[in-house]
Order: structure tokens, then C-alpha cells, then sequence
């Protein structure tokens, strides 16, 4: 396996907290921190002006004992992880949130955080279930709101040429990135996926323009660097929220290597570049619907599915593993039908049922390994 | 050898004699050995009869309709049919302890059920080239207006256990066996389970929509892959309480008759349209009237002549007009309790509320509540609507009425928008009824209601209002027995309200 | 010519399994022992065990290869690799009995189902290993319960008139059922029946999941419990086909075969 680098450390110790030295630096320098959970929310929005878009995570989470206590413990993972670093005041430094109802679960933190902790400035965007003109407008129109909200709150320039300079700036980060993603194509990549999710991770969770020297940065490192000899299997994975590259980690430690991410939280589609052609909030609302595969969606399981068939070809993938948290409605009924399409097209699947913080290693080698054996590799 | 099948006889023989045992116990011989009240023998009686004379009429129909060749088929695809034999032991259980108006009223309630289920069956199965699969929170006002025939999908699998506890079980394992996630909300499950053994007809259409949760939303690709049909998905926004959000529905509607004009035999027939919205305003009247009395102290109704006759005359046939005529009985049964001073319950000792879907499997725990504390339960969550009546005087205001009777509705307004959607609610009716108590009915696949446990315990707790946290699965009584059930109901009653037993 | 022998061992939570066999394939050693703490001990004693009884082998370190297996296998000392245990239950099945396309594996703690296509390669697995109820430990309390040794509790099923229904989503609420159960005086072989109908349903739902295929066999220690062998025919409604070798040393047999195929590679 490709050793780390310098740079692939600083990506991890970036994840170690919400609260990195990226962001306190940005926060020191008067730049507001708006955190958001969901793939709809586009970044590039929250990039305007003094903004910068934190992606939510609770790297570390222990349990989950005060968010039980009101998100129930029949619940995600992931929101109830949430939910307990707000209470336990590991967010203090986010200014502003905006949420989107992804789901019942992602619609009850906003819920339970509003009566726990009445943030100063909190935005649900109506995202829609479906695609049309109708909705389409609808979202933009929700754009516009939120712009104009957090205008006002906080004094910034939500005007079209401040969303033009932000689209820019986030662009560039997504072409950056999506540079070392290539890379993965080839038959002997220069970095693992746990290396490479602690890169994407770390990005989402820090202010863009200071990450991106270090993506730069490791960009020239991997291009002299020797890439993935001998891996057992090439694998994609799929699903909801995937934080820790620690679970990705133990994915790899039975001899594969994982070079597609389609998750939440994953390169593939989502961090791809906005396209403007006249109105930047129009091209947000269209880029969001467009980058976002995600099961909410009611009529998008057919994308969906052909997305996973072209990159499994397009990385000449061998396996996919399918990971959903325990609890999730969404990815947990539609895997059913998921797996069974993928199957049907002859690629090999592996679904996992996890918790949002990475835990029962010993299960997860067993059945990683036992899926790899498999496929006979 | 001879020990093997001196076995397989004893087995044989403790079975037959199990099975006759409950065929006597839910028989009419043995209840009118048993019943000492002559009126309430004659109530059951007749409701007895109604409900076998309505199963019979359509079983004496069908082989005209469909010939004797498909009534088998229909009976071989579908043999959850056979479950609706089972009504009059559930009337049995809803009759317990009960007389006069209430009795008749409950009964009635059911009876209009077995109406309603009957109808549905001719809907599914007489006229497949014009059938329609609608899920449950999307109402087949639109769909009958435009000619065609519908069922609500999800109706059978919340038919089946208040008619048999354990009628979705197999169902159930077959949705969790196929890969779908066992702590999913039994609904879906039970029909995905039942479209993967091919228990429902398919018809030409499907039309879904967001409603009312993740599992069932997302179930929806399942059935569109495993029928092939065309489906259409209406998509309730977040934030509904808006003029914005009622254009953008409107606009959605729109887009689903003219999708079902395009892949169905259907055309819209507004002045069609405006009756069925006129029956539903006549329908909220009269329910608004019963609830008003209701609020009188001792209820002269209560229970299934409330919830069961919403459930099924408001959600699945608010377009009949017998739907209206029961709630016209229903409210003179209720006046005529009134007036004579008689109330539901004879010792009304506590009135409650339950919140979120019904306990399915167990419907009749409201019947032993009663008789065991004098406990009436005044409405729930599923009926208690508050939309405006439908204005019918363009197509365009009717649509926007109707429209807002989906996004508005039960179960709708409280999975979507903030927490006051859910918790206001829940306080106006206890305030409106006068209630001692909330109960929750608290089903483990409801992860939306699970999350607001917490915040409703401190609400309740900072307001004085005693709150039951029932915990259930809604259709699988394997999850939470009946016994499990009824022990945190006497826990709770016997600890937290001090009630003293009236079966001594 | 100084004969090559290879060898399997499974290291699981309840005991480790060693087992050895020749050139051509053949078994000439098992063993089982209870596991320590040390899952490495474990293996140490049962591999020592399983030598003992060639005279030719000195030790494990005599071995021509050996490969570790089970939730222990990280640890067999002097592995040359491990495999995990769904892949040596196939492999060690289809040694025995080629036909075999299902494998239910019912181990100390955990419960795993196996599809096999006809060159012995895993097609499908399924495993519950988050909760011990149907497993091994489940048996242990039962027979507690019961007052009788695990052989005597697996027959007793034999004589029921008919099958009291238990639940077996979780072993304690199970045991404290069947202890109601008993005190009401139900007759105990009855009460035995429900519990193997309960634990081969859990199975019935595993099996489920990965499509079972005539040519049914239960790998594992309670393969030995001919109530539960009974009871998920039953289920099942399908003919269980036994093994002829003890069915909790298939995972070691397994590593063993594999052994064997990637020693002689080396040594031919």
C-alpha cells in the first residue's frame, strides 16, 4: 500500500475536530463558519464573501448517551452524532446553520437542535423530491431566500458577482481535487481511499482557499510517487454518510482498494464544477439537483444505478461495497432494489450495515475478506 | 415406527382440538349463549348479518363479473381475502362491555369497513384496464373523477391486522428476507412483501408520492421495478403552510391528471370532481359536529365509531355517498346518547387521546382499556384534521382545496415542517377534549415519532399532562406482544394515574 | 519419501479446531479444544493436539503449510496466511460432499449461511454475529434450564407431541419464556421443540438472504443437535444432508484443503 505523505497527515489531523486550525484561523480572521449535513446545500452559496461552508462530522464521537435521550437511539447514527456535539458544545464556533429535510431523521436533529440550543441563525432549504422545471424554479427560488437571510444576518454580499467569484473559487478546489481523483483510474494508484477520503473529508470540513495549497501540495507528491501494487480487488464505495476514512481503511487492510467513492460525502459526482450560463443561483439550484444521487430523490433510482454501472466500468472496478447506517430508511429500502440491479448487471456487491462511528473492526475484516475471496481474487 | 405415528396422531388430535376451540369461541352460537343484554345480542345480530350478507353479495357477483375460472384465480393470487371473513370475531371484541347507541355505533363503524373493503375488492379486480394503484396518503378522489378504479395499496396491509393479528407476518419476513432493512416501518414491509409473492393486482398505473415517510417513499422503486408500471410521485413540500407551496402542489396535480390522462383510459370529469369534493365538505361537517360533542363530559361516543369511521369514510371512500350517511348515523347516535344523558363508557373515569398510527394488530386494547379502567379514547392523530371545506367553484379552486387536504392532512402535516407541526396538535386536542392523558403510540419503525419522544416527555412534563410512551411495532405482534402491551398500559395507569381497576 | 502433510486451524471464540491432512488429500488428525483467552494458545494447543496424533510431525512448525482461520486466525502462529472462515466452511464442505450448494454454519456465537455454486466457490454468505441467540451459547442456557447435558437436551425434541412456540430474538427474554413455560408444566419435550423451531426459523431467515439451494448441510457444534437438524428439515422443507466427519472441525478441514492447494504449488 502507498505509505502516507506529510500532506495526508495534515489532512487527518484536520479531521481530528469540527474545529480545525484551518477554520479557528479563518473564524480569527472574521470569516463566519456556516455548517451544513446534506449534499443539497451547495457549498459554492455559502463560499460568498466572508462565508465558508463546514461540512458537519463527529469524528471521534464515543456515544451517544444525551442525543438518545431525544433522538431516540432507534435512529441515524449520524444525527444523533451530530446532535451530541452540539450539546456537548463542539460546535460553539459555528455561526450559522443550514440544513436541509433530507430525511425524517435529518428533519428531527433540525427539531431537536432548535429546542436544545435556538442557534442564532438556522435555514431548513426545502430541497424537492423530484426534478422539473416546477421544482427546479422552487429550488431557486429557495436559494434566494436563504441568500437573502444570510445577507441580512450577517452582513454579507450575496450579490451575483460575489456568487459568480464563489462559484469560481469553488471550482478550482473541485478541479483540484477531482485531479487527484483521477489518478485513481489508473491500474496502479499512487494512494489508497482511506488516504484519499481523509483528503475530500478534510476539504469539506475547512474553509476552502486554505485547503486547497495542500491539495495542491499533494498533488505534486503523488505524481512521483510509486502507486498500489498487487491489490487483491479494485472496489467502489456506495452509499449514505461515510466520515472516518478509518472504516475505508479496514476495508483495504484485507488486500483491496478502494478508487470509487459514491457517497454522501464522496468525490463521484458530487464534487463536480457549476456550470454558469447567465444566473449563478439558477446554475446552483440546476448543479445541485445534477451532482447529487441520492435516494431521497423519488424518480432519480435509474441515474442512480447507471451512475454506479459507467464508474464501476470507468475504474475498471471489481466489487462494490454498499454501506448504509443502521436505521436509514432511504438507503435501507433502496438498497434492496440496488443490490439486486447491480447484481443483475454482474457486478459483485457487499452490503454493510454500520454505525456512523466506525466500530465491530473484526466483523467488517471477516466479511470484507470473505467477499473478496469471492469474487476469487 | 408405531411410537412415530402414535406422535404425528396426538399432534394431529391437540390441533383439531385447538382449532375448534377458537371456531367455537368466535362463533354466534356461543356469543348469544353467553350475552345477558337482549338489545346488545340483537345489535350484534344484525351487524352480524350485515357484514357476512355484504361479503356473500360480492362472493355471489364476482363469478358473473370475472367467471368462475377467475374468481379462483382472484382467490389463489390473493388469499389475504379470505382474511375478511374474520370481521365479525373483531366486532366481537369491539362489542365487549359495550350497549345501546355506542354499540351500534361501533359496530356500524366496522360494518362500514367491510363496505368499504368490499368495494375496494370490485375496484382491484373488475375492471383491471382502467385500475389505478394509489398509495395510501394520496386520495382516489382524482383518480375516480377521471373514471378509473383504484386501491390504496397500502390499505390491504393496514386492514389485514386489525382484522388478524398476525395476518402480515409472513409478508413482513418476505420484505426482510428480499433485503429490506428490518427496522424499517412494517407497512412498506408488508407491501413489499406482498407484491414480491404477487399478492396484489397491478393494474395500468401507479401514483405515489413522499408521503408519509422515508421507507414508504423509497419502497416505491421496488414496485415500480417489480411491476413495470408507470408510476407518478406527488411531492409535498417541507414547508407547506405557504401560498408558494399551494401553487407548486396545484401545479404537481395538475401534472398528474394530465400524466394520467396520458397512460390511463382516464379523463377528468370536473363536474364528477365537484361532488366528490361536496361529499368531503358534507363529510368534515359532520365530523365537526360529533367532535363537538365529544367535548361533553361524559362522551356519548367514543373509540371506533370515531377513528374507524374516519379511517375508512374519510381516507379511503370519501367520494360515497354512503360515507356520508354513516356519519349522519353516527352524529344522531351520538345526540341521541346526548339527550338521553347515556355515555359511551359507563364509567368514563379518564378520556385520552392516542397518538400516531393506531396499534394496528391490537385495535380492540381500547375495548379492554375501557372495561378495565374506564378509560375512553376521544381521537388520534390519524383523524384529527383541521383543513379548510374544498371550495368548488372552479377547477382551479377545488384543485388548491384539494390540495390541501393531502398536504395538510393526518400524518402529512406532522412528518413535515418544524416540531410544531407535531406538538401543537397534540395540545389543542387535549384542551379541545378535555383529556387526562396522551398516550403515544409508539411504533418502533416510526423513527420520525421516536425522535420527538424526548421533547414531547418535557413538554408534557412542564404542562401536567400525563404521557403513555406505548412501545409497539404496528402490524407485527411478535415485536411487542399483546400481553407486553397491556402490561406498560397497567403499569403506567396503575403508577402514574393512581387509577384503581374496575375488573376488580 | 519424507511424506508432506498441511494443516487448518480454526480459531474461534468458544474452541479452536486443528486438523490435518496428507498429500492426497486425506484427514489423519483432529482436534478440538476449549479456546483460552489467548486466541494464539488456542491454537498452539490445538494444533499440538492434532500433531500429536502423526507420529512423522514434531510439531506445527513441521507442517508443509498452514493456514489460520476464524475470528482468531490474525494469530495462529507460523500461518502462512489466513482465510476467512465463510471461505474454509465452503471449501471444507465441498471436500466432503461436492453436492452440497447451502451451507448453515451455527458456531458458539454467530450463525452463518453459505451458497455455494458446483466448483465450490462462495456465491452468497450471510452471517448474524451481533447477537448470540440461536448460537451455540443460546444451547448452553437452554440445557441449563432444561437440568441436562447438551446431547440429552438435542435429543429431547425427538419426543414432542407437538411444538410450543418460543421466542429466540434474544436469549434472555428466551430463557426466562421457557422457564415460564416449564412451571406451567408444559410438557419439556414440547417446550425443546419450540426452541429448535425458533432457532432454525433465525437460520430460515439468514438462508433466506442468500437463496437457499437444494443440498443442505449444518456445519458447526450444534450440527450435532439432532432436534435442530429435524426442526430446520422442517422449516426448510428440505432433505439436511449430515457429513462424515465431525461438523465443527469443517472451518479447520477447510484451511487444511486450502493449505494443501497452496502448499503443493509450492512444493511441486
Amino acid at each position: 500500500m502507498p505509505p502516507h505523505t506529510h500532506t495526508i497527515r495534515v489532512f487527518e489531523e484536520l479531521l481530528e475536530s469540527p474545529r480545525n486550525r484551518l477554520v479557528e484561523q479563518a473564524a480569527e480572521a472574521g470569516r463566519i463558519p456556516i455548517g451544513y449535513s446534506c449534499s443539497y446545500v451547495p457549498e459554492a452559496l455559502l463560499m460568498a464573501d466572508r462565508l465558508f461552508p463546514v461540512r458537519l462530522h463527529a469524528h471521534g464521537i464515543a456515544g451517544t448517551e444525551l442525543a438518545d435521550n431525544y433522538l431516540s437511539s432507534l435512529v441515524c447514527s449520524y444525527t444523533r452524532s451530530l446532535l451530541e456535539f452540539a450539546l456537548d458544545d463542539r460546535y460553539d464556533h459555528v455561526k450559522g446553520w443550514v440544513f436541509v429535510p433530507s430525511c425524517a431523521h435529518m428533519q428531527r436533529l433540525v427539531d431537536n437542535l432548535h429546542y436544545l440550543r435556538k442557534p442564532a441563525f438556522s435555514h431548513v432549504l426545502d430541497v424537492p423530491r423530484k426534478v422539473s422545471r416546477a421544482t427546479l424554479d422552487w429550488l431557486e427560488e429557495e436559494l434566494r431566500m436563504l441568500s437573502d437571510r444570510l445577507s441580512s444576518h450577517f452582513g454579507v454580499d450575496m450579490t451575483d458577482a460575489s456568487l459568480t467569484q464563489a462559484i469560481g473559487e469553488w471550482n478550482r478546489f473541485t478541479q483540484a481535487v477531482r485531479a487527484i481523483g483521477d489518478l485513481r483510474k489508473r491500474p496502479d494508484p499512487p494512494l489508497t481511499g482511506a488516504q484519499y477520503h481523509a483528503m475530500v473529508m478534510a476539504c469539506l470540513a475547512s474553509p476552502k482557499d486554505l485547503v486547497l495549497p495542500y491539495v495542491e501540495k499533494l498533488r505534486k507528491e503523488l505524481q512521483v510517487r510509486d502507486g498500489a501494487r498487487g491489490t487483491r480487488a479494485r472496489l467502489m464505495v456506495v452509499g449514505g454518510h461515510l466520515h472516518d476514512p478509518g472504516f475505508i481503511s479496514i476495508i483495504e487492510s484485507q488486500g483491496a482498494l478502494v478508487v470509487a467513492d459514491r457517497f454522501c460525502t464522496g468525490s463521484l459526482p458530487g464534487l463536480t464544477p457549476v456550470r454558469v450560463d447567465g444566473d449563478p443561483i439558477r446554475a446552483l439550484a440546476v448543479h445541485s439537483f445534477e451532482k447529487t444521487l441520492c435516494p431521497r430523490m423519488m424518480e432519480d433510482f435509474d441515474r442512480r444505478l447507471g451512475f454506479i454501472r459507467d464508474t464501476v466500468r470507468e475504474y475498471r472496478v471489481d466489487g462494490v461495497v454498499l454501506e448504509t447506517i443502521k436505521f436509514c430508511d432511504l438507503w435501507g429500502v433502496d438498497s434492496m432494489t440496488l443490490v439486486n440491479a447491480l447484481r443483475a448487471e454482474g457486478i459483485p456487491v457487499l452490503k454493510l450495515e454500520r454505525e456512523y462511528r466506525t466500530s465491530g473492526e473484526g466483523q467488517l475484516r471477516t466479511r470484507v475478506q470473505a467477499f473478496i475471496e469471492s469474487m476469487g481474487a | 415406527m408405531v411410537e412415530r405415528l402414535r406422535t404425528r396422531l396426538r399432534s394431529l388430535a391437540a390441533n383439531l382440538a385447538e382449532t375448534g376451540r377458537k371456531l367455537w369461541q368466535d362463533s354466534l352460537a356461543e356469543y348469544l349463549l353467553h350475552e345477558k343484554d337482549p338489545g346488545a345480542a340483537l345489535i350484534y345480530l344484525k351487524y352480524w348479518g350485515l357484514n357476512y350478507s355484504r361479503i356473500v353479495l360480492f362472493g355471489v357477483e364476482a363469478p358473473f363479473r370475472l367467471g368462475p375460472a377467475g374468481v379462483v384465480r382472484m382467490l389463489v393470487h390473493n388469499p389475504w381475502i379470505f382474511t375478511l371473513l374474520k370481521v365479525n370475531r373483531l366486532m366481537r371484541r369491539y362489542g365487549r362491555g359495550r350497549t345501546g347507541p355506542y354499540l351500534e355505533s361501533v359496530c356500524l363503524a366496522l360494518n362500514s369497513v367491510v363496505r368499504g373493503n368490499v368495494d375496494m375488492l370490485r375496484q382491484m379486480f373488475y375492471r383491471p384496464e382502467r385500475m389505478v394503484i394509489s398509495e395510501d396518503l394520496v386520495p382516489i378522489d382524482i383518480v375516480h373523477a377521471m373514471g378509473l378504479d383504484a386501491y390504496l395499496i397500502e390499505g390491504i396491509g393496514i386492514m389485514l391486522p386489525i382484522l388478524d393479528s398476525e395476518a402480515c407476518l409472513q409478508y413482513i419476513d418476505e420484505a426482510e428476507n428480499e433485503g429490506m432493512n428490518p427496522d424499517a416501518c412494517s407497512l412498506p414491509k408488508t407491501t413489499v412483501g406482498m407484491v414480491i409473492r404477487d399478492h396484489l393486482p397491478k393494474g395500468v398505473a401507479i401514483v405515489s408520492s413522499n408521503l408519509p415517510c422515508d421507507a414508504g417513499a423509497a419502497s416505491y422503486s421496488f414496485i415500480e421495478r417489480a411491476y413495470g408500471l408507470p408510476t407518478y410521485r406527488l411531492d409535498v413540500p417541507y414547508n407547506f403552510h405557504s401560498e408558494r407551496a399551494e401553487n407548486l402542489f396545484t401545479e404537481d396535480v395538475k401534472g398528474m391528471i394530465a400524466w394520467l390522462e396520458e397512460h390511463t383510459p382516464g379523463r377528468m370529469d370536473w363536474d364528477r370532481f365537484r361532488e366528490i369534493c361536496v361529499n368531503r365538505n358534507r363529510i368534515l361537517e359532520l365530523e365537526l359536529e360529533l367532535w363537538d360533542m365529544l367535548r361533553v363530559r361524559p362522551a356519548p361516543l367514543a373509540s371506533e365509531a370515531v377513528w374507524l369511521s374516519h379511517l375508512w369514510n374519510v381516507n379511503v371512500t370519501p367520494d360515497c355517498r354512503e360515507s356520508v350517511s354513516h356519519f349522519q348515523k353516527i352524529v344522531s347516535l351520538a345526540r341521541k346518547n346526548l339527550e338521553d344523558g347515556l355515555p359511551a363508557t359507563q364509567n368514563e373515569r379518564y378520556r385520552t387521546l392516542v397518538w400516531n398510527p393506531p396499534f394496528l394488530h391490537f385495535t380492540h386494547i381500547f375495548n379492554w382499556a375501557e372495561r378495565t379502567y374506564g378509560l375512553t379514547l376521544l381521537n388520534d392523530s390519524m383523524t384529527y384534521h383541521h383543513h379548510r371545506p374544498i371550495d368548488t367553484s372552479t377547477p382551479d379552486t377545488m384543485l388548491r382545496g384539494w390540495g390541501r387536504v393531502v398536504m395538510q392532512g393526518p400524518m402529512v402535516r406532522h412528518t413535515r415542517g418544524p416540531a410544531e407541526n407535531y406538538l401543537d396538535d397534540i395540545f389543542r386536542m387535549v384542551k379541545q377534549f378535555d383529556l387526562d392523558m396522551v398516550w403515544v403510540a409508539n411504533h418502533v419503525g416510526c423513527k420520525g415519532g421516536q425522535a420527538m419522544n424526548g421533547i414531547l416527555r418535557e413538554k408534557c412534563r412542564e404542562k401536567g399532562i400525563p404521557l403513555l410512551i406505548l412501545d409497539y411495532d404496528l402490524s407485527d405482534p411478535r415485536i411487542v406482544s399483546h400481553d407486553n402491551m397491556k402490561r406498560q398500559v397497567e403499569h403506567f395507569m396503575d403508577n402514574v394515574m393512581k387509577a384503581p381497576r374496575l375488573d376488580g | 519419501m519424507k511424506k508432506t502433510y498441511f494443516g487448518g486451524c480454526d480459531v474461534g471464540s468458544t474452541t479452536g479446531k486443528a486438523v490435518i491432512i496428507d498429500e492426497s488429500g486425506a484427514l489423519v488428525a483432529s482436534a478440538i479444544v476449549p479456546s483460552e483467552i489467548d486466541p494464539e494458545r488456542t491454537s498452539v494447543l490445538a494444533l499440538g493436539k492434532a500433531c500429536g496424533q502423526v507420529p512423522e510431525l514434531g510439531g506445527y512448525r513441521d507442517l508443509g503449510y498452514l493456514i489460520g482461520t476464524g475470528y482468531g486466525r490474525n494469530e495462529v502462529p507460523f500461518a502462512a496466511e489466513n482465510i476467512s472462515e465463510i471461505s474454509c466452511h465452503a471449501m471444507g464442505t465441498f471436500s466432503l460432499r461436492p453436492e452440497i450448494r447451502t451451507i448453515v454454519d451455527i458456531g458458539g456465537q454467530d450463525v452463518k449461511a453459505i451458497a455455494l455454486d458446483e466448483r465450490g466457490s462462495v456465491l452468497e454468505f450471510a452471517m448474524n454475529d451481533k447477537c448470540a441467540a440461536g448460537t451455540g451459547r443460546f444451547f448452553e442456557a437452554m440445557s441449563r434450564v432444561f437440568r441436562m447435558d447438551l446431547d440429552a437436551f438435542s435429543a429431547l425434541s425427538l419426543e414432542a407431541g407437538r411444538v410450543i412456540p418460543v421466542t429466540a430474538q434474544c436469549s434472555v427474554f428466551a430463557e426466562s419464556e421457557v422457564i415460564s413455560l416449564l412451571a406451567r408444566r408444559n410438557p419439556p419435550a414440547d417446550v425443546a421443540a419450540g426452541i429448535q423451531t425458533a432457532v432454525s426459523k433465525r437460520c430460515f431467515t439468514l438462508l433466506k438472504r442468500i437463496g437457499t439451494r437444494p443440498g443442505v448441510t449444518v456445519t458447526g457444534g450444534c450440527a450435532k443437535n439432532r432436534g435442530l437438524i429435524k426442526a430446520l428439515a422442517k422449516v426448510l422443507n428440505m432433505e439436511v444432508t449430515g457429513l462424515p466427519v465431525d461438523p465443527q472441525i469443517i472451518g479447520a478441514l477447510g484451511a487444511a484443503v486450502y493449505a494443501r492447494q497452496k502448499g503443493n504449488g509450492r512444493f511441486a
